[in-house]
């Protein structure tokens, strides 16, 4: 062992005071209860985070029947001679009315669904 | 009174006060193993903290197939390895200026001191700071240095020797 050598190990030094084993456990416990809340409150979190995308991801998937106005009677539209239709926009049929109808009374505007009936039934059209 | 393994196998079944033992019977050597690296009482508390807080989680997987002192050197070593790495940063990017002498440092030779040794300790290549660390800060024999770290007494002699060269190389130029 060289002179250098011995310096280094010469380095090592004792502490000088005792630990305070009690005060040092209640450091450790108190981390350590920390360390459990904060996984508790991750796991809550993340427990939140994908119930909330599960949901969404339902929610997104299931078509809305109610929103979803539209003639689905494609054939209508191939037999049909646009060139000699001679039909104004205001004239639509009681079905498709019906269903406009029905809508807003789904939606509660029941004021709105009497005006539209009013509107495409009664209101005579106005000539320019 | 209980050997560790008795009380580790107390801890695992469930029993928190066989770990509050375990703790204090370890916790001197422990603080002291740290004290001689970090030359500073509230950090090495600190990485005393880190360790048992590694041991508290891992215990329970404990397997008894070594001696808890070679466990508990390993954390140890792993921890004191991550000390000296994050230092050895916080150094280069001298956001530790304020480099005071501490009573310690004036005491032992005018060459270098405790703080200049260690900082090159830190910059030692892994596995030869792992071994002078073992010596130097815990005087740990070769044989058990071979346990701790998994490498042959004769690894851990030449890499000891290695790093003695190399460090009085660098302090010698300082």
């Amino acid at each position: 062992m060289n002179d250098f050598e011995q310096k280094i190990l010469n380095t090592r030094t004792e502490i000088q005071s005792t630990v305070d084993s009690n005060k040092f456990l209640g450091q450790l416990h108190g981390r350590v209860k920390k360390s459990q809340e904060s996984r508790i409150v991750g796991l809550t979190s993340l427990m939140m985070v994908l119930i909330i995308g599960v949901l969404s991801v339902i929610e997104l998937k299931t078509p809305n029947d109610h929103e979803l106005f539209y003639v689905d009677e494609t054939e209508n539209y191939f037999e049909t001679d646009f060139w000699t239709v001679d039909i104004d926009s205001i004239e639509v049929s009681d079905d498709y009315t019906e269903q406009l109808a029905y809508f807003l009374l789904d939606e509660g505007d029941f004021w709105d669904s009497v005006d539209l009936i009013n509107e495409l039934t009664n209101e005579k059209e106005i000539i320019l | 009174m209980q050997n560790d393994h008795e009380l580790i196998q107390d801890y695992q079944k469930g029993n928190l006060s066989a770990f509050d033992e375990i703790v204090r019977r370890h916790l001197s050597n422990t603080i002291g193993f740290f004290y001689n690296i970090t030359f500073d009482r509230m950090a090495s508390e600190d990485l005393a903290q880190d360790v048992f807080f590694k041991l508290y989680k891992h215990l329970k997987k404990f397997r008894f197939e070594s001696a808890f002192t070679t466990y508990l050197y390993r954390i140890n070593m792993n921890t004191a390895n991550s000390y000296l790495t994050r230092n050895k940063w916080k150094n280069l990017l001298h956001l530790d200026q304020a480099q005071e002498k501490s009573e310690h440092d004036t005491t032992f030779e005018s060459e270098w001191t405790k703080k200049e040794l260690w900082e090159a300790v830190a910059k030692l290549p892994k596995k030869q700071r792992t071994v002078v660390m073992m010596r130097i800060a815990q005087e740990l024999p070769y044989q058990q240095i071979s346990e701790i770290t998994g490498m042959s007494v004769g690894s851990a002699k030449v890499n000891y020797h290695h790093a003695v060269t190399t460090l009085k190389e660098w302090l010698s130029h300082e």
